[in-house]
């Protein structure tokens, strides 16, 4: 309960430009926000500067959230983070990097979760960091925004099958890395 | 991703994952936000100048406190002056005076002399109105009927009804309307009979609210309003006979010089006394008792800010009144009305679970069908009133929410000749309550 309270004061703080209230929300939120950026663009120093970027875009706008209960503010501030990620990468043009074709096998192992569970988080996300641009993309909006290969299209300009067929690819990809990390460290 | 376990595995371990932060971050941002002057409030924030939380869930709550206060107060003002305002006003006009001065305490029953007795009823409307409510009282407590007339005395109505009250419920009682009067020397005093009121609490159906957008309602509500009357019947009481005194403003009295008296159609004079009596059309309305009126209405919302929105619909209200005629007829008074609302809503004060709003508007309404008895009744004029109100609503989850609404409806007299529910209690107080989804 206090916490919404406190929540809300937050966003209140952040409203009137409150110092204070900006620092308290960069701590309660650059460390979650980063891991997003970097879980898209996979390099750390590239997701630092998004990340500045992205809370001076969180502040200006902060005008416009209407705080809506608990985990709206997260809600607002993930929304926010990947839209900016986003047109960063089609800005750059990266999302539609060509692959190379040999780097993947189409049909592996699937991990079973129990490995997923064995392996540390940082290690997860290493992972996902290393994975080709494209697929890299579109694998975080599927599993992590969890969004449709319908909304993936149509949100990078795709087609659906380009879509599916870059998830399958991406899945196979750490589906390898998994395996092999587990072989490598049992 | 059904068959992806350790996809939404990986999700999971990930999803509150924080990388660490470079420690210099917040610094350089600082910076940044400085130099771009966003640390400044914007001007948008200024309407946003909140007091701190506690101030605010007490302004609140005074709001709350005071509509709710006031509307009370309202209503049992106007019925106190009801109450008060008791049987007998054998109010004179002061150009009539003369005429009557020595045979006021003729007019109307032994009561009425009783209560007239209390002294000249003369001078200001004002002051009548004061002599009026010690008579009253005093009538009260002998009422043997336990009927309680009510008269207002209105300053500004075109409207008037002229009447001397009688308590023999069981006689017949007269009692001209004088509708359409233009002569407006005549005493400023009009009987209003009381009515039975309750204080209700109108049930609201569902009520939609489109996220930052539109939203809907439908709403079913009784406005209420207080009485201590206590009585069922209010009685436009003339005198014991069923007659009333002549003073009536549509007879020209200048013209009794000539010996020639002007009668309007319909009506019979007659003598008693050497005073000249009016015996009313047997139609007219003797007593009045309003039902309570019920109101739906569907709404739309708008939302100009994340605060602010307006709000229009469609509503309709069924006033219905029992009458008994001079004739001594049971008939029905059935009115309906469509109306178009505009409200302004404010949402100054939320919580994690609950949203405090003010909300203030008009109404017009039109009769769009009427009947008196058998007769089709036609009310020309358009009614208008303005509201405000106070609403608290508590969300349930996420999409539900629950409201209680107090607030204050003010109607305008509409200037005809009908007997409403809301010429008798211009003020009224409601409480509203209802569902409200969000999307």
């Amino acid at each position: 309960m206090s916490d919404n309270m406190e929540e809300l004061e937050l966003v209140e703080g952040c409203r009137r430009g409150d110092n204070n209230a900006r620092k308290l929300m960069y701590e309660r939120y650059a460390g979650k926000l980063l891991a997003v950026c970097l879980r898209y663009v996979g390099d750390r120093e590239l997701a630092q500067d998004l990340l500045h970027d992205i809370f001076l875009k969180l502040f200006e706008r902060f005008d416009k959230f209407t705080w809506r209960g608990e985990g709206s503010l997260r809600a607002w501030v993930e929304r926010i983070t990947v839209n900016e990620v986003l047109q960063y990468l089609r800005k750059n043009d990266i999302l539609n990097q060509s692959v190379s074709l040999d780097s993947v096998a189409d049909a592996c192992e699937e991990p079973d979760v129990k490995r997923i569970d064995s392996i540390s988080p940082q290690k997860l996300m290493e992972f996902i960091s290393q994975l080709p641009a494209g697929y890299r993309t579109v694998f975080n909006l599927y599993v992590f925004e969890e969004k449709s290969h319908k909304e993936i299209a149509q949100i990078l300009g795709i087609n659906e099958k380009s879509s599916a067929s870059q998830l399958a690819r991406a899945k196979a990809a750490l589906a390898l890395k998994v395996n092999t990390w587990m072989k490598e460290n049992d | 991703m059904n068959d992806e376990l350790w996809l939404k595995r990986m999700k999971e371990r990930l999803e509150d994952y924080s990388e660490p932060v470079p420690p210099s971050g917040w610094e350089r941002l600082e910076k940044d936000l400085s130099a771009a002057g966003t640390s400044e409030v914007p001007p948008v924030v200024v309407r946003r100048h909140m007091l701190p939380i506690r101030w605010r869930v007490a302004v609140a709550a005074t709001l709350l406190l005071a509509v709710s206060v006031i509307g009370i107060k309202l209503q049992h003002r106007s019925s106190v002056e009801e109450v008060s305002q008791g049987s007998f006003i054998t109010a004179v006009s002061e150009d009539d005076e003369e005429l009557y001065a020595d045979d006021k305490a003729d007019l109307g029953t032994e009561e009425s002399a009783e209560a007239v007795g209390s002294g000249r009823i003369s001078g200001s409307p004002v002051e009548k109105d004061h002599r009026l409510w010690l008579a009253g009282l005093q009538q009260k407590s002998e009422d043997k009927t336990g009927a309680v007339q009510g008269v207002s005395v209105e300053h500004k109505s075109a409207s008037e009804q002229y009447s001397a009250a009688s308590t023999e419920a069981d006689e017949p009682v007269d009692v001209q309307t004088m509708d359409e009067a233009e002569s407006i020397n005549e005493p400023k005093v009009r009987r209003t009979p009381s009515t039975r009121s309750k204080y209700h609490l109108p049930v609201e159906g569902m009520r939609k609210k489109k996220d930052g957008h539109w939203a809907f309602a439908l709403a079913l509500s009784n406005s209420g309003i207080f009485s201590t009357s206590g009585s069922d019947k209010g009685l436009l009481a003339m005198n014991s006979q069923g007659m009333y005194p002549f003073n009536n403003g549509k007879l020209d009295l200048s013209a009794a010089s000539n010996g020639l008296l002007l009668i309007p159609e319909g009506q019979e004079v007659i003598f008693r006394d050497g005073l000249p009596y009016l015996l009313g059309d047997s139609k007219q309305l003797a007593s009045i008792n309003h039902k309570l009126p019920v109101t739906i209405g569907f709404s739309v919302r708008k939302n100009l800010t994340d605060d602010l929105s307006i709000e229009s619909g469609i509503t309709y209200t069924y006033l219905a009144s029992d009458v008994t005629t001079v004739g001594g007829e049971d008939i029905k008074q059935k009115l309906h009305y469509l109306g178009v609302p505009l409200r302004a809503n404010w949402r100054f004060l939320r919580g994690e679970r609950w949203e405090l709003y003010a909300a203030a508007g008009g109404t017009i309404e039109r009769c769009v069908y009427g009947k008196y008895g058998e007769d089709d009744l036609k009310v020309k004029p358009l009614q208008f009133s303005v509201m405000a109100a106070v609403g608290a609503q508590l969300n349930v989850s996420h999409r539900l929410g629950l409201y209680v609404e107090p607030g204050v409806t003010y109607y305008f007299d509409d200037h005809s000749s009908v007997q409403t529910v809301r010429k008798e209690h211009p003020c009224s107080f409601s409480l509203q309550g209802g569902v409200r989804l969000t999307y």
